[in-house]
């Protein structure tokens, strides 16, 4: 079994075998700090990971979202700590390539309700072009009045709610064709 | 002693802080409950728990008739209404007397007088206590808005008769934004409080949210229990209160002035209970007066760490006849700081309930968390979305906040997870950014004007992708691990259990 090597925000390190299971142990490279290579413990729990390191036991709640060009990536805060991170992944050689290529592909997007609420009104019209962080539509959600805006510029092809209609979590309001 | 039962019509935390109240002092608590909240804790912490139904507010803990029908049938003599709901409608006040309980609380004349923001400004006028220049009365229309704005200057604030907590309220900069604001304001209003009438002020600059804590015996006679400062708020809502306040602190023949204002207004009211006198107070110490809520604050913790006084109990007693308040304000010790832990996302502060996989909320010596949840669950879109107030004590300002900020590093709040580790719906909360809050520097010099978080846009920021080792060492055997347990179950990845077991063994044919 070959190292499995990658980089997390430009960190490189490599793994010297395959780590498997809820808890175990592995070699890893740092190639930060000259090549060295330390033994880490680990222990997943349910919503993160501890680790084990020689100089100390650190934890982690660990979570994974997807970004609306379907790139996953990680949310990872330290526990009983102020330290936290956004859009962490471990990037394995030429992955980068690829996920900048599927970027500059078009695409669609569904502009979703975020919570149940009531639609007080809709700003755009179908066949609008959109700015990104236009308002869309005003949503009546927990008694406040919040505007939905748009994640990317691109051309409204289709709008699929009307004003006063009551949404649920997820209902679809429109799609943005992203030029 | 045998009391007479209390119930409790509320929800969520203040709910489970009145049933505490009550049976530590012998009342009987009777707990109400809505659809929604069928297994919410705060039925658990009750001697008895009555289902009224309904999942909407208006459905449920806002339906008087439901309410005093539940109570009616627990046999409680006393209707606690905490805070929101029912809290502050005369209505209800009357209600009760109809059917033969005392509400916990102001008579509904005293909530009428002063519970009415522009009722609660002529009655403070008489009293000759300064407050912010602004509309005498609700406004007719959008052009009617436009002639006072123009009178007083811009920037002003426009803000719903019957509104609180920052809904029904705009500010306006220039003439150009007025009519649509307007508009849009009266509109939140109308859906949120009932009623669309709005009134507007000008808008003080470099300005402190101070309120004074005051406790009337309804026979005239009120003292004040201090002062808190809240003033940094993000949408108009609070999000840190502290007592004593730092700005006052700068200004002490301010503070002085306050108190007595406040304890006249009360007295002039004939006010019963919890109240409290909310001030703005502009950097040079001029203070002027805002509105009165006739209710037991969200952040009357603070006071309680300050005071030593337990400000529910005053109230039961008070209702019950038994209160003998003091004829001096309470001695006052130390400070104590609140934070609001919310359902929210940390950038724009929009509202983000759903299910809750872990909370674990701190501990530790002079640190108190009030809050509904001790275990997985789910943060309902149909109320407040706030999880948890975490509140500590210090002998100065400076070790109270070292503690929030230890006590928050401790807090954990988590959606439930899938086995990949990506969340299983869409909570959030504002945790990260208290963090970073009680880290800043305005916020650790006291310097808190109301304003703070739109000055300070590294609050708000996104976290950084630069990780420290051991994180990236955790991201990366998460995700490697991650991605093996999706594959090994999804259903193309070929042999089943079963069928690697058959080979290892030789049995297969």
């Amino acid at each position: 079994m070959s190292e499995i090597k990658g980089e997390v925000g430009k960190l490189a390190l490599s793994f010297l075998s395959l780590p498997k299971s809820q808890r175990g142990s592995v070699f890893v490279r740092l190639d930060s700090s000259g090549g060295n290579v330390i033994e880490v413990k680990w222990s997943k729990d349910e919503c993160g990971i501890w680790l084990e390191l020689p100089h100390g036991v650190f934890g982690f709640d660990v979570q994974k979202y997807t970004l609306d060009d379907g790139k996953s990536t990680y949310r990872v805060t330290q526990r009983n700590s102020a330290q936290a991170w956004d859009a962490l992944s471990f990037q394995k050689p030429g992955e980068a390539q690829v996920d900048a290529a599927a970027s500059t592909q078009k695409k669609a997007i569904r502009v979703r309700a975020q919570m149940p609420g009531k639609i007080v009104r809709v700003l755009v019209a179908e066949g609008a072009l959109v700015q990104k962080d236009q308002s869309l539509v005003v949503m009546e959600a927990m008694k406040m009045e919040n505007e939905i805006r748009a994640s990317h510029a691109g051309k409204v092809s289709k709008i699929k709610i009307i004003s006063g209609q009551a949404v649920e979590t997820g209902t679809d309001l429109m799609v943005i064709d992203v030029l | 002693m045998s009391r007479a039962p209390v119930l409790i019509a509320n929800r969520g935390e203040i709910a489970i802080r009145i049933a505490r109240t009550c049976r530590a002092l012998g009342f009987p608590s009777v707990a109400i409950f809505s659809d929604a909240d069928r297994y919410s804790e705060h039925n658990r912490f009750c001697d008895q728990a009555i289902g009224i139904g309904g999942k909407t507010p208006q459905e449920s803990y806002l339906n008087i008739e439901k309410v005093i029908a539940a109570a009616k049938k627990s046999g409680a003599k006393f209707l606690h209404p905490g805070y929101g709901f029912l809290s502050e409608r005369p209505l209800a006040v009357e209600a009760c007397e109809k059917a033969g309980i005392k509400f916990v609380g102001p008579s509904a004349s005293s909530m009428k007088l002063m519970g009415d923001k522009i009722q609660a400004r002529a009655t403070v006028d008489q009293l000759k206590i300064p407050r912010v220049p602004g509309s005498a009365g609700a406004l007719k229309s959008a052009e009617e808005a436009k002639a006072i704005a123009t009178q007083i200057g811009y920037p002003i604030l426009l803000k719903a008769s019957a509104g609180g907590g920052g809904k029904g309220m705009r500010r306006v900069d220039g003439e150009k934004d007025l009519a649509s604001a307007f508009e849009g304001a009266s509109r939140e209003a109308l859906s949120a409080f009932g009623d669309g009438s709005m009134y507007l002020e000008k808008l003080i600059l470099e300005p402190h949210h101070v309120e004074i804590q005051v406790f009337g015996d309804g026979l005239g006679r009120a003292i004040h229990l201090g002062e808190r400062e809240c003033s940094i708020q993000r949408r108009h809502q609070k999000v840190l209160e502290e007592s004593p306040a730092p700005i006052l602190n700068l200004h002490p023949e301010t503070r002085e002035k306050m108190f007595a204002a406040a304890v006249r207004i009360a007295e002039n009211v004939n006010y019963a209970g919890a109240g409290t006198l909310e001030f703005i107070v502009d950097g040079k110490g001029n203070f002027y007066f805002l509105e009165m809520n006739t209710r037991l604050q969200v952040e009357h913790p603070v006071t309680e760490w300050v005071t030593g006084v337990d400000l529910v109990a005053w109230q039961l007693q008070l209702a019950e006849g038994s209160l003998k308040l003091p004829a001096q304000a309470p001695v006052r010790h130390g400070s104590a700081i609140e934070v609001r832990l919310y359902a929210e996302d940390p950038q724009r502060f929009l509202p983000a309930p759903g299910p809750l996989g872990l909370i674990q909320l701190p501990q530790g010596a002079f640190v108190r968390a009030d809050s509904a949840f001790t275990a997985a669950g789910e943060i309902s879109v149909y109320y407040d979305p706030m999880i948890a107030k975490i509140s500590t004590w210090g002998n100065s300002r400076e070790e109270a906040l070292n503690r929030l900020r230890v006590a928050l590093d401790e807090t954990r709040v988590e959606p439930p997870r899938k086995i990949d580790g990506s969340p299983v719906g869409s909570l959030q909360t504002n945790l990260s950014f208290l963090k970073r809050l009680v880290r800043n520097q305005a916020t650790i010099s006291g310097n808190t004007t109301t304003d703070l978080i739109g000055n300070h846009p590294d609050l708000t920021a996104v976290a950084s992708d630069k990780p420290s080792v051991e994180a990236a060492i955790a991201t990366a055997l998460f995700q490697i691990l991650g991605d093996q347990r999706a594959e090994s179950e999804s259903p193309e990845s070929g042999e089943s259990l079963w069928s690697q077991q058959a080979r290892r063994e030789g049995i297969r044919s």
